[in-house]
């Protein structure tokens, strides 16, 4: 397909400096998309995602993570020693040729390298240059580091999630580096793009990672600010509606249901007919279910509790109420018929993983829509960026890598 | 296009956005009206739904999601039910580049105001769908919250204690994940028609959003089989909520992800004279299994909290930060507006909502040519609407005089 088809980033080439779990999940939207991204790695010091798994059958390898297949889908991959000199001096050549360049390191690193957005910005206006701190590039605590999970802590995440008798337990997951931090990173880099082909002016773009997931917590802080008290959790129940939760059913599985109008109760209503519960009239308005919010809840669950919770969500469903099995991703790979007709999870072939699940892009733009190719084998593109694309000789090429340069 | 004068310059000055969205959307327009777009906020002539989205200020009734989400967009209020309305829909939809909307799969082809339609005589035309479960599929008709979204997602399943029941994410997060990767499509597609002249749609499936948002999950199961479920509070030693004079301290000493900061942590213990330190240095505690039984986690935790218990939240932070220990203070939404490396960027910013002292959330990102547009005014209801219809109404004036 993709030698047909026309990938709409297609001409825009990136080199990639980012690791870990936000940044690279931010440019492989862009290279799915058809940008040439060259993720710039080492053998001296991996990408931590290439070793810690989950690994293709089990066995462990650099080449072998599809934790960081998922995150470096379409790229290409150089691996150099940025400690030898020669290989700084060939990165800043290839960072000539790029539209831009993106990091997610602590502030200074790349500037110790001459690798800064002041120098390689120099002598040419163009360039859009993207760092993405995880406190920004100044300030008190601009040189602390983190990952996902101290960010949740950071960012006051974790101080709201928690049970509704005030048990904190905050996200179970790194979750600013899935989908936030590297989407607010996305839109920022594309509009720097559609600025660049306004103007022609490239310019310097930062997304402080702390900044970033605060804006998750936007409405709570703005609340805050006006009547000066912290949000008490509320775990998975409602202040406004009534039956709303989620509730036992048979296995251990849960069931989400979230009654918020009358039409959903009438919905429940059909589908618990029998229940006592679902024929008291004063339940029939919002308010009475508000008021007895407790005991109608006590009521669902033993009434939910026997129950397969896959069939009973295809009947609220059916009858118009909101609700759905809490989902693990043995559901979602193989039960939900949702994921597989969206094709929401695909299969793409990896030169030593055999075939690896990778989630697909989850946007379908209707006349360009992206492609998920595989993640590259570390330097796997050495011959191709440095060969080909800035002309260095075969002899050069096998001088260099004696040295080290391409380690 | 010309923009109104209010607008200060944006990477998406003069782009004119349609908002027809719920809370699965909103995100994306509230991103296009940062960045500078015109986006008109389409609401029913009974009053928009998410005015009452929580949280809602206890000091002046009016929901804090509605005025985060739309502050800055101009908002006219249409009767879709009727002829009139749906006609001018149409208009507004010909006087602009972007669609983002939220409807129910279908409902809008009933009306003929789906892209399908209004694209025909406007070829560049993007049109963004954000629902539940998306546009297509067997499910496509389905209804759903941020709660059961989460739940569909395979999200919910991955947080809250295992004795307990899983635990949602507070604060629609829903709106935040879709939202983003809406405004990424939406993005992508206006770079596409700026190089080909020709738009498209772009359909978002809430679910498919959230499926992306499960660090390796999914991975995890399709290549060995295993299934993550939430993990118990502390599940390795090293890991956890400590206590400090005047708070908790999070410390992330794992060895799994960058192992180093065990390593630096073990070997500041020590050098304080910690209690219990020397034993912590033993090979055994570089065995993850080790780590996550019982009496590792409890054991290790009552050494650290002799380091930590001793001092304020802060100053220990900075202290772990030194010896690159990964960690991060415990903090509640008002402990923000305290935090040094906020002031320092001078994030927080103060504008009143509708008489009322606010301070609002900075920017998410920083753009150096082009700049976030500071939140603007909380639109109250049809506030703009004659000033839209106007410009409706001179676009079809102009139309008649070429025609």
């Amino acid at each position: 397909m993709s030698d047909q088809r026309r990938l709409p980033l297609t001409g825009i080439r990136v080199l990639d400096f980012t690791w870990g779990g936000a940044g690279p999940f931010a440019t492989k939207a862009l290279a799915d998309h058809g940008a040439e991204v060259i993720k710039v790695e080492t053998n001296t010091h991996y990408d931590f995602p290439r070793t810690m798994g989950p690994y293709a059958g089990g066995i462990a390898g650099v080449n072998r993570s599809a934790y960081f297949t998922n995150r470096n889908s379409s790229k290409l991959s150089i691996s150099v020693n940025l400690k030898k000199p020669e290989a700084v001096k060939l990165v800043k050549r290839l960072a000539a040729t790029c539209d831009l360049v993106v990091n997610n390191f602590r502030a200074g690193i790349l500037e110790k390298l001459g690798l800064g957005y002041q120098k390689l910005s120099a002598g040419r206006t163009d360039l859009i240059y993207v760092s993405m701190p995880l406190q920004g590039s100044s300030g008190p605590q601009a040189n602390f580091s983190g990952v996902g999970h101290t960010l949740n802590v950071l960012s006051g995440i974790y101080g709201v999630t928690g049970y509704p008798d005030g048990q904190l337990v905050g996200p179970g997951t790194n979750y600013p580096d899935h989908s936030v931090n590297p989407g607010h990173a996305l839109v920022a880099i594309l509009a720097a793009l559609i600025h660049r082909r306004r103007t022609g002016q490239g310019q310097y773009v930062e997304i402080s990672q702390l900044e970033s997931t605060m804006n998750l917590l936007g409405p709570s802080i703005l609340a805050y600010s006006m009547d000066g008290e912290n949000p008490a959790p509320l775990g998975n129940w409602s202040r406004t509606a009534a039956p709303y939760g989620l509730f036992p059913c048979a296995n251990d599985r849960f069931i989400a249901i979230s009654v918020t109008t009358d039409s959903h109760w009438q919905g429940l209503s059909r589908v618990a007919a029998g229940q006592s519960w679902a024929t008291d009239p004063a339940l029939a308005t919002a308010e009475g279910r508000l008021d007895s919010a407790e005991p109608l809840r006590a009521a669902i669950a033993e009434w939910t509790a026997g129950q397969d919770a896959q069939t009973l969500m295809n009947a609220l469903q059916e009858a118009g109420v909101p609700a759905g099995v809490v989902q693990n991703s043995a559901d979602l790979v193989d039960i939900d018929p949702q994921i597989r007709t969206r094709e929401t999870l695909i299969t793409v072939d990896h030169p030593e993983m055999g075939p690896v699940v990778y989630n697909n892009i989850p946007f379908k733009m209707s006349r360009t829509p992206g492609e998920i190719r595989s993640a590259p084998l570390i330097g796997e593109h050495n011959e191709k960026v440095f060969g080909e694309w800035l002309g260095v000789s075969p002899d050069e090429m096998r001088r260099l890598a004696e040295e080290g340069v391409f380690e | 296009m010309t923009p109104p004068q209010t607008l200060i310059p944006g990477a998406l000055n003069g782009v004119r956005v349609i908002d027809l969205t719920d809370n699965n959307g909103v995100y994306a327009t509230k991103m296009l009206v940062d960045l500078g777009a015109d986006v008109i906020r389409v609401e029913s002539i009974s009053g928009d739904p998410m005015r009452k989205v929580e949280p809602v200020v206890k000091a002046t009734g009016e929901s804090a999601f509605y005025a985060y989400m739309n502050a800055g967009k101009r908002v006219v209020a249409l009767d879709l039910e009727s002829p009139e309305g749906q006609a001018l829909f149409a208009s507004l939809v010909d006087a602009a580049e972007i669609v983002v909307e939220s409807t129910r799969p279908g409902d809008l082809a009933a009306k003929n105001l789906d892209y399908q339609t209004l694209s025909a005589d406007h070829p560049s035309l993007i049109w963004t769908t954000v629902t539940p479960f998306g546009s297509d599929g067997p499910r496509a008709h389905w209804q759903a919250d941020d709660l059961v979204s989460q739940a569909m997602g395979g999200l919910l399943t991955l947080s809250g204690l295992p004795e307990r029941e899983p635990l949602r994410l507070p604060g629609e997060q829903s709106s935040f994940m879709a939202g983003l990767h809406a405004a990424t499509g939406t993005l992508i597609a206006y770079w596409n028609c700026m190089e080909t002249g020709q738009g498209q749609h772009v359909d978002v499936s809430v679910q498919d959003c959230i499926a992306h948002t499960l660090e390796s999950a999914i991975q995890a199961y399709t290549c060995n089989g295993v299934v993550r479920e939430r993990q118990a509070r502390s599940a390795e030693a090293g890991v956890g909520m400590f206590p400090c004079t005047d708070g908790e301290i999070f410390v992330y000493a794992n060895i799994g992800m960058i192992a180093s900061s065990w390593d630096n942590l073990v070997r500041w213990l020590r050098e304080e004279g910690i209690p219990g330190a020397e034993e912590l240095a033993d090979e055994k505690w570089r065995d993850l299994t080790f780590r996550r039984t019982d009496e590792a986690r409890t054991r290790s935790a009552e050494v650290i909290r002799q380091l930590t218990k001793t001092r304020g939240k802060y100053e220990i932070y900075e202290q772990l930060q030194q010896r690159f220990i990964l960690s991060a203070p415990m903090s509640q939404i008002g402990d923000l507006f305290n935090n040094q490396q906020l002031k320092f960027l001078d994030w927080f910013s103060s504008r009143p909502i509708h008489g009322h002292q606010a301070t609002w959330p900075g920017p998410a990102f920083r753009m150096s040519e082009t700049p976030r547009r500071h939140p603007g005014e909380v639109p109250p209801p049809g506030a703009h609407t004659a000033e839209i219809l106007e410009i409706i109404g001179s676009r079809s004036e102009h139309k008649e005089q070429v025609q």
